[in-house]
């Protein structure tokens, strides 16, 4: 009896069906951690169930962004809490990985290059990247999701871009040196 | 022309951001301009290459059947569709129950569930429905010390952004409307901070208080002697908004009878407002105009000074489509947000009476109407990430504070960012300016003359209500005085004035007292 519910066909599925792997990929973004990712994606899912119930949610998807943005936030701080502030690393930034000659083969192929070198970049910059290019919103949709202005959202984007490409550029002339060594 | 500005139309350009109109003017730029092509030929290359990026990466693991199935059974819940019991059982026992709730608890659960209403086209988010939100008919609802602004159903601010925020769960319910699909972009921000914190509320207006442990520091009222509040507990706060000037007629009169004001009568955050900086006023169509400068602190050479400023539009001027009568701003909001990697201390420069009990916090108003042409001045001192926990004192409330990096912590390279909300009057939304300070850091002789002005009456109102009878003090606020009234001004040159008076007060001196080498003599 509850297999044959759970078979029904429910407006969920279809949600389902088009972010899930969209959005783990978004929010994996952000925490870095499959596993944490699924914890997000599946409260984000729950939330819409339980929250938007007897409403209409014009948005799902900058509904499901934004409460799957905000529970990685919250998911990314918790876990920050635990670490007292002389257990710090010197530097929030990400470590640049040192070129190996097999780095470097690899970075001929370019996209493969820039999704190696877009975990460089701060994370709000690798974030609305993500927003604006790989799930395709607008700028006013990223607005909401991010908490941002709209033109911000095009300066910080403009930004992004311009240091993506000043490393792709750097990336490029270490490999043709290290090509001549 | 300005290349950033060609640089963020040309992002905008390929992203089908610009408006038809300005596409095509941009695409005769792009004609005219082989720079600016190659330019856009570099940049799409890249965005084409981005999007191959991303569609090229690694799935993350699908959500496990055991997750699916969870997320099905809450939907197929929230829906309804799975009951144990018959319809009819389970109508006849809503009926009967809804008859003895309505009967009995009519009034609370009006108020209980007002938020959650569908009005004036506004359709409510409820991010977990078993909360209870408390005192909805509040403006502001103050929910242990987290904050929450309502909109609709408010007199005078039905098309503000709404949004709630529940005690027990910290849950957050927000209100949109279908051309403004997320709004209180402002208040989501802080309110991010406030989720997660339910262990440890934070105070959005939180004016540096006094610890219950901290003994000296509540001897004094002076914010010259208060211990800091940490960063980590305090990520963002509200600050007062003042615009009186009584504490600067309360020290001009009690000079005027050779003597200072007994400490605890001078607002220092009062006397900071006395007197006219010259700020810049806002731009066309703006009610307001702000600004945050980030100085060495003049009394420690290893703390940071903030002075936040807000400048009213004068009246008559146009502002958000209409004509500035007497008040630029039905409200003004001012929040200070610290970067934790930059700042790990910080004291509001003002007047904050001891707490009653411990966690009372003074209720100095945070949101206050902002007449036209009105200038406010806050000044914070910070203290710099580094700087060893043993130089300064920290008030504590909770838990030991332990590093929590926001998100303002990834932006890097800012120190504090400043952020005003207004409303202009006959406007049907909130506004929201900000502004940022770089990590830099600015040598207190580099500040301009009114940052000068402003840390001078800082001096003097905290030396006086703190009752400071050396002459060190007394020297430094001369000291500014004086090297902040170079550019002139009648009420600049009031201040040498006054800070010499106190300080012949104060020190027993009788007569003139020399001003300090090669200073200005003030004009008459």
């Amino acid at each position: 009896m509850n297999m044959s519910r759970e078979n029904q066909h429910h407006p969920i599925q279809e949600i389902m069906a088009t972010y899930e792997q969209p959005l783990l990929r978004y929010v994996n973004g952000i925490v870095h951690n499959p596993e944490t990712a699924r914890d997000v994606v599946q409260e984000s899912f729950i939330r819409f169930c339980t929250g938007s119930a007897g409403k209409t949610v014009t948005h799902p998807s900058a509904w499901l962004y934004k409460t799957a943005r905000n529970l990685a936030i919250d998911s990314r701080r918790k876990h920050r809490n635990t670490i007292p502030l002389e257990e710090l690393p010197p530097t929030a930034e990400p470590a640049a990985a040192a070129p190996t000659p097999a780095g470097l083969a690899i970075a001929r192929d370019d996209a493969r290059r820039l999704r190696q070198l877009m975990p460089q970049l701060p994370a709000r910059e690798q974030e609305i990247l993500r927003l604006r290019y790989q799930a395709g919103f607008s700028y006013q949709k990223i607005a909401g999701i991010m908490g941002l202005s709209v033109s911000n959202v095009g300066f910080i984007l403009n930004q992004a871009l311009n240091r993506l490409k000043k490393m792709v550029q750097d990336d490029s002339v270490a490999a043709m040196k290290g090509g001549t060594l | 022309m300005k290349k950033p500005d060609f640089e963020l139309e040309l992002t905008r350009y390929l992203d089908g951001e610009l408006s038809t109109e300005a596409r095509g003017e941009f695409e005769r730029k792009l004609e005219s301009d082989p720079e600016l092509a190659a330019r856009r030929d570099e940049l799409a290359m890249l965005v084409s290459g981005l999007g191959e990026a991303f569609a090229g990466e690694e799935s993350v693991p699908a959500l496990e059947p055991e997750r699916r199935r969870a997320i099905l059974a809450r939907a197929s819940r929230a829906g309804g569709e799975r009951t144990t019991m018959s319809p009819w059982a389970m109508t006849l026992c809503l009926a009967a129950a809804a008859a003895v709730v309505v009967g009995t608890f009519l009034p609370f659960i009006d108020r209980l569930t007002r938020p959650f209403e569908r009005r004036d086209g506004f359709e409510y988010t409820v991010l977990r429905p078993g909360a209870k939100p408390i005192d909805p008919d509040a403006d502001e609802i103050w929910i242990g010390e987290s904050f929450a602004t309502r909109g609709p159903g408010r007199p005078g601010a039905e098309d503000l952004p709404a949004v709630a925020i529940y005690p027990d769960t910290l849950d957050i319910v927000e209100a949109a409307t279908p051309d403004q699909p997320l709004p209180g972009l402002p208040l989501l921000r802080e309110l991010k901070y406030w989720r997660g914190r339910a262990e440890q509320p934070l105070s959005p207006d939180a004016v540096p208080a006094i610890s219950a442990r901290d003994d000296s520091a509540a001897a004094s009222s002076s914010f010259l002697d208060r211990a800091f509040l940490a960063v980590a507990e305090y990520p963002l706060v509200a600050l007062p908004l003042r615009h009186e000037s009584t504490a600067l007629r309360i020290l001009e009169n009690s000079l005027g009878e050779g003597r200072l004001p007994r400490p605890g009568t001078l607002a220092v955050e009062e006397l900071l407002n006395a007197l006219d900086y010259g700020y810049p006023g806002p731009e066309a169509g703006e009610a307001l105009n702000i600004g945050l400068d980030v100085h060495v602190c003049p009394w420690n050479s290893s703390h940071l000074l903030a002075r936040l400023w807000i400048k009213g539009a004068a009246a008559g001027q146009e502002a958000g489509g209409t004509t500035v009568g007497p008040v630029a701003a039905e409200w003004g909001r001012a929040t200070l947000e610290f970067n934790p990697a930059a700042i790990q201390a910080f004291r509001y420069v003002g007047s904050s009476k001891p707490a009653a009990n411990d966690g009372a916090l003074p209720r100095l108003p945070v949101r206050i109407p902002l007449p036209a042409g009105c200038e406010i001045t806050i000044l914070c001192e910070l203290v710099p990430a580094g700087i060893p926990a043993s130089e300064f004192a920290v008030a504590r409330r909770g838990t030991p504070p332990v590093f929590e990096p926001l998100d303002n912590a990834e932006t890097g390279g800012e120190t504090v960012h400043f952020t005003l909300t207004y409303r202009i009057p006959g406007s049907p939304s909130a506004m929201t300016r900000s502004v940022s300070a770089d990590a830099l850091v600015h040598p207190f002789a580099s500040a301009s003359d009114s940052f000068k002005r402003a840390a001078a009456l800082a001096v003097l109102g905290g030396a006086v209500e703190a009752g400071r009878a050396d002459a060190g003090w007394w020297n430094l606020a001369v000291e500014l005085a004086y090297a902040g009234s170079a550019d002139g001004g009648t009420e600049a040159d009031m201040l040498p004035v006054l800070a010499r008076k106190a300080r012949a007060a104060a020190l027993g001196m009788r007569g003139p007292v020399a001003p300090p080498p090669g200073a200005k003599k003030p004009r008459k």
